[in-house]
Formats: structure tokens, sequence, C-alpha cells
């Protein structure tokens, strides 16, 4: 094939992706130390009133960086990776029991008249319903604390999975299954080559949500009830007063939020190669 | 007139009193009404009228999308749509979509092999190496790796017709294929599809607005009445192939698009007061 | 040209289509049915056929959820519940969309602005407004009002997104001859950006709203069971758990997502009459 102007060279794509992605996390650094600026200024420079009884932000960063952190956790003592892991396997786990269930389910639903009309209402019945307003039912159903927190977690991202997916089969442009009819493409070629791929970037849409949407659960489910975890952090914090664990427990549930969601943008990256334009960019 | 040349022998259509209606909440709509026609195999057929008038409809038939109201329509003698028949789109009546339907998660060469593999008619090492063949042969064989977001919207439209071809159809059919396009690359196009009519004469069902594209693409011209649409003029094209962009200049052809031109006025003009809303 | 047509059979008229709304409705009403049928056959099983269903036998019968249901609407109480999260709800909510349209507006509108504030937004975000609730509590004087600035949160940031969303997809040659018309720029912001982004804001607010009532739940649960402020449905659920009342506790799930569903369908109303030229998604 020939080389033209257009057509990036291994190196040129890697290093506009690389420029991407710092400049990127040059946003995300700016708007950190925007926060904490705000922070610092209102608590230890001019303690205004409500916020005097907020802890100060060195006090909350010597403490997670500390080696002898005064209320017991910090990055290096081994029960906050503990928690972490306890809430890191909750959310994959209820994340990829939804994706499981979710996905097929979505796909059907689109795809089938007849399944979506018997499975769609009750669908919406049940919807409206917060995942949260499930706990004492989750309790009582389940036994012992991880499983009512894992099925919490699922609920809210079962919903989101299977809705994402739906619409996506149902957004695929029509033009596009004309043609295939046209070419003769039968039932399952339909969906293996032309519904499956059309849907991937819809659903890859919808398991971010569905992991944004399980983490807010979860930490949710973990605060009401629970041993361990970054809600869990979080809940005693504040009911043994020790504050500054809060933040900790906020900042880092903020950063692996942040990386699942990034995780699951890198896998749809590679998965979606199509998308690229010739100059590197998403279509 | 016959057109095409010897071995044309498929692709004879014949459209009869079709009629199609749409139900709507006031009542039966009439998107076409009565429209009788007939192409000859190796035929350039050209569908022109006003926005909204039903031509797609009609097409849309023809290719199996729906139903018809009654009437009814048969390609090589055999029906393919009309009372009693269920619509069903098939690899011998293929359509060219306006905006473009390559699948964008597939190669250009993984487009064009499909159709023949999803019906099972090629094996893989086959249909490969058909799909090379005729990408070579129209001059696509660079843009054989490509996604179609990496392509121009002339080399992807070309793609198109060429997977179309690669199921060796009756007829092929087109719904203004190039109107999104600026001139100078429709240009290109119109040599590009007349270079592969060449080849092989296969029917063609062309609906465009554009009627210089149709005086100068067609073996004849076909004018749609404003909705309800049914035929209401047709024009024989008597400019010898192959054409040349230099006839454009002629007083044959100029002759041509006037006839078309004033046909379709008047029809436009009911369509403008009607309030019809533009095709999408 | 004569072809091979048989000749046309008399006119048929076509039979009315089966499939349609009718139909689809059919099969709602089949599968509701089933579903229901199925919990009331369950929760009974240990009466029926003498076993018990490991999970969901723990559920309760939908015609006793039904008894309990029409108990609870002639309690005052119950009501009482619906009227206090409803304040808490529509506290925060208002003060979101307050806050939260002309920040998103300014997002959309003033780059240097955007620069500032949006990566800080970004950052706050994955934090979901429940890990808020403790600070809440800390920060502010009383429970009531820790309660509705969770809630705030959680609507604050899909209205101010919806809105940034909506503006940002103005079409700017809206813009352009509004502003060769000699519009000032506060004039085209609240006369041309503001109703066009109108549908975005609306779908924006119906979703928070979504989101805002699942928080009222959570910061219910979390801070208004012990004591305190009380009220509201959360707390009425959590009291139906404590007294292992199983009835009552579906009875306020349903509540619950009653109220959600209400809510969103009154905003998305409100939004129709605010911006009744365009269709909304």
């Amino acid at each position: 094939m020939a080389r033209d102007r257009n057509d990036p060279t291994a190196f040129g794509l890697a290093s506009a992706r690389l420029a991407g992605m710092l400049r990127s996390l040059g946003w995300v650094a700016a708007g950190l130390a925007l926060a904490l600026l705000f922070w610092f200024l209102t608590v230890d420079v001019m303690a205004l009133p409500r916020f005097r009884n907020l802890p100060r932000l060195a006090e909350v960063l010597s403490e997670w960086a500390s080696t002898q952190p005064v209320y017991g956790l910090s990055i290096h003592t081994r029960e906050y990776y503990e928690h972490i892991a306890y809430s890191l396997a909750r959310v994959l786990a209820a994340f990829g029991l939804a994706t499981l269930l979710g996905v097929p389910l979505g796909l059907a639903m689109g795809t089938s008249r007849r399944v979506r009309e018997y499975v769609f209402p009750l669908f919406e019945i049940l919807r409206p319903i917060p995942p949260l307003a499930w706990v004492p039912l989750a309790i009582l159903m389940f036994r012992g604390t991880e499983t009512p927190i894992v099925f919490l977690t699922f609920l809210a991202s079962f919903y989101a999975t299977t809705l994402n997916t739906m619409l996506g089969v149902q957004s695929i442009d029509a033009s596009l299954i004309r043609a295939a009819k046209c070419l003769g493409a039968g039932p399952w070629t339909m969906f293996r080559r032309i519904i499956l791929p059309g849907t991937l970037p819809a659903i890859f849409g919808g398991l971010q949500l569905s992991v944004g949407v399980a983490w807010f659960s979860l930490v949710a489910a973990e605060m009401v009830s629970g041993e361990y975890g970054l809600g869990y952090i979080i809940n005693t914090g504040y009911s043994m007063a020790t504050y500054p664990t809060i933040f900790i427990g906020m900042f880092t549930l903020g950063i692996v939020g942040f990386a699942t969601s990034a995780a699951i943008r890198g896998v749809e990256r590679a998965l979606t190669q199509w998308r690229r334009t010739s100059l590197g960019e998403q279509a | 007139m016959t057109a095409g040349g010897a071995g044309a022998a498929r692709g004879r259509l014949v459209i009869e009193n079709a009629v199609k209606a749409y139900d709507t909440p006031a009542g039966p709509a009439l998107a076409v009404d009565n429209c009788s026609l007939s192409v000859e195999p190796g035929e350039i057929c050209m569908i022109v009228g006003p926005s909204g008038c039903g031509k797609t409809t009609l097409l849309n038939a023809v290719a199996g999308f729906h139903d018809l109201s009654s009437g009814r329509i048969a390609l090589d003698g055999v029906e393919i749509a009309g009372e009693g028949v269920q619509a069903e789109p098939g690899p011998d009546r293929v359509v060219v979509f306006q905006n473009g339907a390559l699948f964008p998660w597939m190669t250009a060469l993984d487009n064009v092999m499909f159709g023949p593999l999803a019906q099972g008619a090629l094996g893989p090492a086959q249909a490969r190496d058909k799909a090379r063949a005729m990408m070579a042969d129209a001059g696509l064989a660079d843009a054989q790796d490509m996604y179609p977001a990496q392509m121009s919207s002339g080399i992807r439209r070309r793609v198109e017709i060429v997977r179309a071809m690669m199921n060796d159809p009756a007829i092929l059919l087109l719904d203004e294929p190039y109107r999104a396009m600026d001139s100078l690359t429709r240009a290109m196009m119109h040599e590009a599809l007349l270079e592969m009519h060449a080849r092989r004469p296969v029917t063609i069902l062309f609906i465009t607005h554009d009627l210089e594209e149709a005086v100068f693409l067609g073996h004849r011209i076909v004018v749609m009445s404003a909705r309800p649409c049914r035929p209401t003029l047709e024009l024989d094209i008597d400019m010898p192939f192959p054409r040349k962009y230099a006839m454009t200049a002629g007083d044959a052809y100029r002759g041509y698009v006037q006839a078309a031109l004033e046909a379709v006025h008047v029809e436009a003009v009911k369509s403008f007061a009607a309030g019809e809303k533009e095709a999408a | 040209m004569s072809g091979a047509l048989s000749a046309m059979g008399p006119r048929r008229a076509r039979p009315a289509r089966r499939a349609g709304p009718s139909q689809a409705g059919r099969r709602a009403a089949t599968s509701i049915a089933v579903f229901l049928l199925l919990g009331e056959l369950i929760a009974r099983a240990p009466a029926l056929f003498g076993v018990e269903v490991p999970v969901l036998g723990v559920l309760p019968a939908p015609s006793g959820v039904v008894a309990e249901a029409l108990r609870e609407l002639s309690d005052p109480a119950y009501w009482q519940s619906w009227y206090l999260s409803f304040l808490r709800v529509a506290g925060g909510f208002l003060a979101a969309l307050a806050l939260g349209v002309p920040l998103g507006l300014l997002l959309a509108t003033r780059r240097s602005f955007r620069n500032v504030v949006f990566p800080v937004f970004e950052v706050l975000r994955p934090i979901p407004p429940i890990a808020w609730v403790p600070a809440a509590i800390i920060f502010w004087p009383t429970q009531e009002l820790s309660i509705v600035f969770v809630i705030f949160l959680g609507a604050f940031y899909t209205i101010t997104f919806s809105t940034y969303h909506g503006a940002r997809q103005v079409d700017p040659a809206l813009v352009q001859s509004a502003r060769s018309m000699g519009s000032g720029q506060w004039r085209v912001l609240w006369r041309v950006v503001l109703p066009a982004a109108m549908p975005g804001i609306v779908t924006g607010a119906a979703i928070g709203m979504g989101i805002t009532w699942e928080v009222v739940v959570a910061a219910e649960l979390i801070s208004g069971g012990s004591g305190g402020s009380g009220g509201g449905l959360g707390h009425f659920m959590w009291d139906a758990y404590l007294a292992n009342n199983h009835e009552r506790i579906v009875v306020a799930m349903i509540s619950i997502g009653l109220a959600g569903y209400l809510s969103s369908t009154l905003l998305r109303r409100a939004g129709r009459l605010l911006a009744p030229w365009q269709p909304l998604k």
C-alpha cells in the first residue's frame, strides 16, 4: 500500500496517543491541585466557621502517607490494601456477573421483538426501585454479609448494562441491517457479524456506566452493612470520629473508581480499532 | 430498445399496477399509486421526480423491504412482490444506499467478501480471491485493507458497488447513491459506474434528483409524478455508449435535459404546493 | 414483453396486522401476571408443597403486599413519610438546578472558566454522593441540612453535565445569527443558548432525579435511622425491616420506586411545557 501523507507511522501514532494521555493527566492533576488548594485555604488558612470542623489537609495527607498512622490506616499499613481488595473484589464479582447476564439479555431484547415485549415491561417496573431500597430484602434473602453487598451492587450494574446493550442494538443504522439482508445474511450471520460488532461500542459505553454505578451502590451497601471495604472505612471513620480516615477513604475511592473506568476504556480501544480514522482519531 | 448487449439476458423487471398505502392516524396514505414500469435486461433506467413522491418506496418494494398493497412485481418472470408473496430482500437485487452501508467494523475486502460467504455460495479462500480480483478490476486494490472510516466517500461508494456485484445480481438498485457528493467526485463515480456496466451489463434501477446525471447515465428516464408516484413521462436517451463528458455540450444532451426538466418541474410545483417535506 | 405473469385474482383486502401495540400490551400483561403468580406460589410453597424455597422463599406473597399496601394507604404516618422525603428531594434538587444550570452554561460558553473548573469536577466525580454523607454530617450544623446537601450533590453533577453538553451542542449558527442581529452576550445566553439546551437539561434533570431518590433512601437509612430527624420513606422502610414486617418492606420499596417515577414524569412534563418546540428524547 502506497504511503501517503495522511498515513501515520507507528511512532507518530504512539506519540500522539501519549500526548493525549498526558494532556488528560495534566487536567486531572490541575483539578486535583485546585480542589486541594480550596480545602487548604478554607480549613487551614482562613479557618471559616463551618469548615473548622473538618480535619486539616495536612493532617489527612500526613496520615495517609505516614508509616505509623494514628488511626491505623495509611498506604503503609496492610489493612488499607485489604479494604481496597475487599471493595475491588466485590465490585468485580458484581460487575462480572452483571455483564455475563446483562449483555446476552440486552442483545436478546434488542434483536427479538418477542423477547423485548415479554421482558421489558417487567424490567421497567422494577427499575425505579433504587438498588439501595433492596437492602432489607437482600439481607433477608442472602445469608452472610458478603452476598447481600454483591447482590446490591449487581442489581445496579445489571440494569445499566442490559439497558445500554438493548439500546445499542436498536441504534444500529437500519441501512446496515438492510444491506446485510440484501447480501443474503441469515439470522445467525446477522447476529454474529452485524449486530454483535455493531453493538460493541454501545456495550462498552454501558459497561463504563455500569462500573460507575457499581461503585456507587457498593459504597452505600458497605456503609450500611459490612465489615471491610472502602465504604466501611468511610462509615467507621465517621462513627468513631477518626475524621481523617473518612477522607482517605474518599480519595482512595476516587482513584480506584477512576482506574476501573480507565481499564474498561482501554479494553474498548483495543477491540474497536475500526473506529480510528486515518489520523488516529476516534471516529 | 434493448441495451446492454449480447449475453445480458437476466434482469427483466416488470412492475404492474403497484400500489402502496400506509396506515396513518388520518387514514390510509398512498405513496405509490397504480405504477407500471418495465425494465429490459442490461438497461440503465433512471427514475426522477420531486422530493418525497414515493420513488424510494417503489424501490424498497422491488428490493423486498416491504410488501405492496396491491399489484405485482416480477423479476425474470418470478414474482418478488404482490399478493400472496412474502417480501424478502435477496442477493439478486442488491441495494446501494444513499448514505452508504459499508459495515464499519470490517475492512473493504471483508465487506466485499461478505455476500457470497453469508450465503454459503463460496468458501473463504475462493471468496477472497474473487473479491481481490473484482476490486483490482475496479481499481480499488489499494483500499483492500482499509476500514470505511479511513476511506473517502468516493472510494466507499465504489467499494459498496463492488460488494453488490460480487453476488452476480440480476438487478442493481441504486437509491441516490451519489447525492451527498460534490460534483467532481460524482463525475468520477459516473465514469466508474459506466466502466463497470460495460464489463458486466447488469440491469440498473437508479433513483436520482439530478437530471444531468440521469440523462448522462441512463438508457431511459422515467419521470414520476408528485406523491403518490406514478410514471408521467418516459424518455429514451438515444445517445451512444460509451458515454463521454464531451457529450454534455452537445444539443442532443441539452435537449433531453430540457425535456426532463419541464416534465419534472410540473410535478415539483404540485409537490411544493402540497407542502411536501423533502425525503430525508 | 408478455412475461409469465399469472392472471391477477380478485383483490383481497389485507387483513389487519396482528402485530402492534395491542400485541405488545398482551405480552406485557402476560409476563407480569406470570411474575405475580410465581411470586405467590413461591411465597406459599411451605403451605402448598411443604417445601421452603431457598433464597426467594423469604419474599412476601403479592397478595400480602397488596393487603399491607391498602392498610398503609389509610395511615397518616405513611403519607407523612412521603411528605418528608419529598421535601428533602425538592430542596436538594432545586438547589442543584439553581446552581447546576448556570454553572453548566458558564462552563459551555466561557473557555477560561472551563479550563479552571472542569478538571476539579472530573476529579471529584468518581466519588459517589453517599461517600460524602459522613463528611457532610460533620460539616453541616443539622442532620437535615447534611441530608439535603448529599441529595443536592447527587443531582448537581448530572444536571451540570447535561446542561454543559446540551449547551455545547447548540448549533453555532444559531448563536452567530443572534450576534449578527445585534444581541449582546447575556442576551444570547438567555434567549438562544438556554432554550436550545433545554431538552438536554430536562433529560439530565430527569436522570438526576432518579439519582436523587437513590440518594435520599441511602441518606435516610444512614443518618435518619439513628434518631435525629428521622422520618421519610427510607426510614419507613428501615423501620419495617427492624419490625421484621416483610410485606411492609416491599410496600416501602414500591412506594420509593413510585415516588421516583412520579417525580421523573412530572419533570418531563414540566420540561415539555417549557420547551414545546422540540421533541424530547
